[in-house]
């Protein structure tokens, strides 16, 4: 299989970014798909790990479900404990940011522009705040309670608090972002 | 129906509800208060502030400006005398069109509120027909033409400006959104997204154009959506001054509409999302005369009634069903019209019959693994439920054609088009199969 | 009457719970009937529409037809226009600006009463007496010798006329 030959040449790349189906003993495709590992995929090998949904330490939610996240992300107004939260986007070429659209909402990273053209279109709110840098999306979500954002869990602070996704935790087996 | 009072009744409970969430918010939740900022923290939240709506106002909310145009080439082929005198296309297979230029006006004004505006400018009048008329006046295309003072007199041509909407929305939680404005009609799937961009052919199926359910209307409107799971449950519930020709401002038989729609959203297989919409009100055009005993008193007086009236109801149905690259879409939409008994529409040599039209649209594209080219086929039915647009009683249209998405921000579209009329008069002159072919450029800006 | 189409059934039969303000067997107004052919609603035959003569000074749809209300038997001095669904004053009557109504002309222009004294209508049906302004188009009056009264006085009942309230007219006839 052409997935597993490319994975031993990369063993941190994902399978399921390996277009198994249809392209093989072609090597025109194959040709684009050394590309394809090689630039878009490589990059991801940083957060192998699971991203988590973050919030202040100072705002009293532990537990969201993935149906209230992905609505906040994707323009509504979602509020939590009485609280209006405000969610903060990475920017759309950070690999943390692809892999939580496609995870989180379910929509690819090239359809992305191209969801929120039309959302404006249809007269939807405008996507969420994009923060230039994780270390400063950190320290707003620290400091403004109601912030929301998403971090690889290794960058977690102490000043922040990982919220559980539909009562799941990022080490359980079917946790939402991994 | 008569919902005057409750509306008021509603919208000064509302406004209590406002100032005091808006209270609440000034003094209890500006997150400035309690955390220290870099300059760079700073600047970020000032820009939090005024796009989501939190905080204290410090400054005035920025406006976004955007929106969307097209242009069309394309027409009938082979058109017979009868359909070519109800649409000034013709024959002519190059006509160069500006369909829409739109432009949105988006304001987050902080504490859950927004404003956001639509305006169309148009080419219209210019290359509109006007008659045959009632009087015998011939049918003719308009020009709208004027001279520029200020450049020599030369010609140019103007057009009018259509407001699609302006509403004030507040969002006091997903769960209860307000807007009042000019509101386009929450029902179906392609009146709300009526953009270009957005829709899959170069138009809108006719069964939507053609208003079975008003495009849009003034008064207000409850909105909200409630999530649990992979299900979400959405609902709209509004009032208005209803249908007319002056109804953007005025509800001439003080008699407000009312409508609502409820749908459900689900991701648990693919994104279906399914829902059910209904209107009911009354149309009424008024026509204010003198008392012709008053012309002998030597002090004419006025009075008026009603020359044209109705009571509706309409009811829509819709489904759009997006999985594995597959797009199914249809709605149903029916429309009963009742008129008061001396106030009926006249026609020529009559006058407009109750009625009960409804017409439906199916859509299957599926966007191929490349390019973003979505090949799509359309069928419609609209049964007019008498005769309407100089005789016809119906019309079944059949698209087949290619979007393709080059851009986010770019489509082409390209699409032949087979339509099939009806009339109760069995004139074949009048019910000849009609073909077109249309290809459109869209755009968001 | 028609039969209602399949689709408009099922439609009002799923929606029965909420109401279905259709009804295919009562389209028109009292003393209308459907058209099934052009599908429009036009007066029972011998009818026409009454057609309401006001004097518009605020129209919500100028460009249509003027409106009707109801239908009625055409007058004595009418006749049915079976192309508009209407009644129309005879040629040789003209429409009184006022109250619309059509009277009989002797065709003869004037300029007061006294040239249109006992003047009598060639089929004998009216007497004119009068010297009437009226409108032959929404800019243009002119004076006729018309039959037009008020009372009996109005009328010679020396030789056989009656005013008749509701044409306003003098017709051959005994008071009552």
């Amino acid at each position: 299989m052409i997935s597993t030959s490319f994975s031993s040449m990369h063993p941190k790349v994902p399978g399921r970014y390996a277009y198994r189906p249809r392209l093989r003993f072609n090597l025109f495709f194959m040709s684009k798909i050394v590309f394809f590992f090689t630039v878009i995929c490589i990059p991801l090998n940083g957060y192998a790990e699971p991203l988590v949904v973050i919030v202040s330490k100072k705002l009293p939610v532990k537990d969201l479900p993935k149906g209230m996240i992905q609505l906040l992300f994707l323009g509504e107004t979602v509020e939590a404990t009485g609280k209006r939260l405000f969610p903060l986007n990475l920017s759309p070429e950070a690999p943390e940011r692809q892999s939580f659209d496609e995870k989180m909402l379910g929509i690819s990273p090239k359809d992305m522009p191209r969801f929120w053209i039309d959302q404006r279109i249809r007269g939807k709110n405008k996507p969420p705040k994009t923060i230039p840098s994780m270390k400063l999306l950190l320290r707003l979500v620290a400091k403004l309670p109601g912030a929301i954002g998403y971090v690889p869990e290794s960058a977690v602070t102490e000043a922040v608090q990982i919220v559980a996704i539909d009562g799941k935790r990022p080490t359980d087996r079917d946790y939402a972002l991994k | 129906m008569r919902l005057t009072h409750h509306s008021l009744i509603f919208v000064a409970l509302l406004t209590v509800g406002i100032q005091q969430s808006v209270f609440a918010f000034d003094h209890d939740e500006d997150p400035s208060n309690e955390i220290e900022l870099s300059s760079e923290e700073a600047a970020i939240l000032r820009e939090l502030e005024r796009e989501g709506g939190f905080g204290k106002v410090r400054d005035i909310p920025l406006l976004d400006i955007y929106g969307f145009a097209d242009v069309l080439v394309g027409g009938f082929i082979g058109m017979n005398d009868h359909v070519a005198s109800q649409n000034n296309f013709g024959e002519r297979i190059t006509n160069v069109m500006l369909g829409n230029l739109n432009m949105y006006l988006d304001a987050n004004l902080t504490h859950g509120f927004r404003f956001l505006g639509e305006i169309r400018f148009h080419t219209a009048p210019t290359a509109t027909s006007e008659g045959p008329n009632f009087d015998g006046t011939a049918d003719h295309f308009v020009h709208s033409t004027s001279w520029d003072a200020v450049d020599g007199n030369t010609p140019f041509s103007f057009g009018y400006i259509e407001i699609e909407r302006a509403y004030l929305e507040y969002v006091y939680a997903n769960w209860l959104k307000v807007k009042i404005g000019i509101l386009l009609t929450p029902y179906g799937v392609w009146n709300v997204d009526h953009g270009s961009p957005v829709i899959i052919p170069t138009r809108r199926p006719f069964v939507v154009a053609s208003e079975l359910i008003p495009e849009r209307q003034t008064g207000l409107e409850v909105s909200g959506l409630l999530s649990a799971g992979t299900l979400r449950i959405g609902y709209h519930a509004y009032t208005s001054n209803g249908r007319g020709s002056v109804s953007t401002a005025l509800d001439l038989d003080d008699n407000l509409a009312v409508g609502g729609r409820l749908y459900i959203d689900t991701t648990a297989l693919g994104r279906l999302r399914v829902g059910g919409s209904f209107y009911s009100g009354t149309t009424a055009e008024e026509r204010v005369n003198v008392v012709p005993e008053s012309l002998q008193t030597g002090s004419p007086e006025l009075s008026s009634y009603f020359s044209i009236r109705n009571h509706e109801l309409a009811f829509g149905a819709d489904l759009v069903w997006k999985i594995a690259g597959f797009h199914l879409q249809a709605e149903l939409l029916s429309r009963q019209v009742v008129y008061d008994n001396d106030a009926r529409a006249p026609t020529l040599g009559g006058s407009t019959p109750d009625y009960h039209a409804w017409g439906a649209y199916g859509l299957l594209a599926y966007e191929l693994p490349f390019w973003h080219l979505r090949p799509f086929f359309l069928a419609e039915h609209n049964d007019f439920g008498r005769a309407d647009f100089g005789g016809l009683s119906g019309m079944t249209i059949f698209f087949i054609g290619l979007n393709i998405r080059v851009l986010p921000v770019v489509v082409f579209k390209a699409q032949y088009l087979h339509v099939k009329l009806s009339s109760n008069t069995g004139s074949s002159s009048v019910t000849d199969p009609q073909n077109g072919f249309e290809m459109q450029c869209s755009w968001a800006f | 009457m028609p039969k209602q189409p399949t689709v408009q059934v099922l439609i009002c039969g799923l929606l029965a719970p909420i109401g279905c303000l259709f009804d295919a067997n009562d389209r028109c107004s009292a003393g209308e009937i459907f058209d099934d052919v052009d599908l429009k609603c036009v007066c029972e035959e011998g009818l026409g529409a009454n057609i309401r003569t006001d004097i518009i000074v605020l129209d919500g749809v100028p460009d249509n037809p003027r409106p009707r209300d109801g239908c009625r038997i055409c007058r004595f001095n009418e006749t049915l226009d079976e192309t508009n669904d209407t009644c129309v004053c005879h040629p040789d009557s003209v429409v009184y600006p006022v109250t619309g109504q059509c009277l009989p002309s002797y065709g003869t222009q004037c300029s007061d009463d006294t040239q249109c004294d006992q003047l009598i209508s060639p089929t004998g049906n009216f007497v004119f007496g009068r010297c009437l302004t009226v409108s032959t188009s929404s800019i243009t009056s002119m004076s006729f010798c018309s039959s037009n009264c008020q009372t009996n006085a109005d009328c010679p009942a020396e030789i056989g006329f009656m005013c008749v309230s509701e044409l306003e007219a003098c017709v051959p006839g005994d008071e009552g």
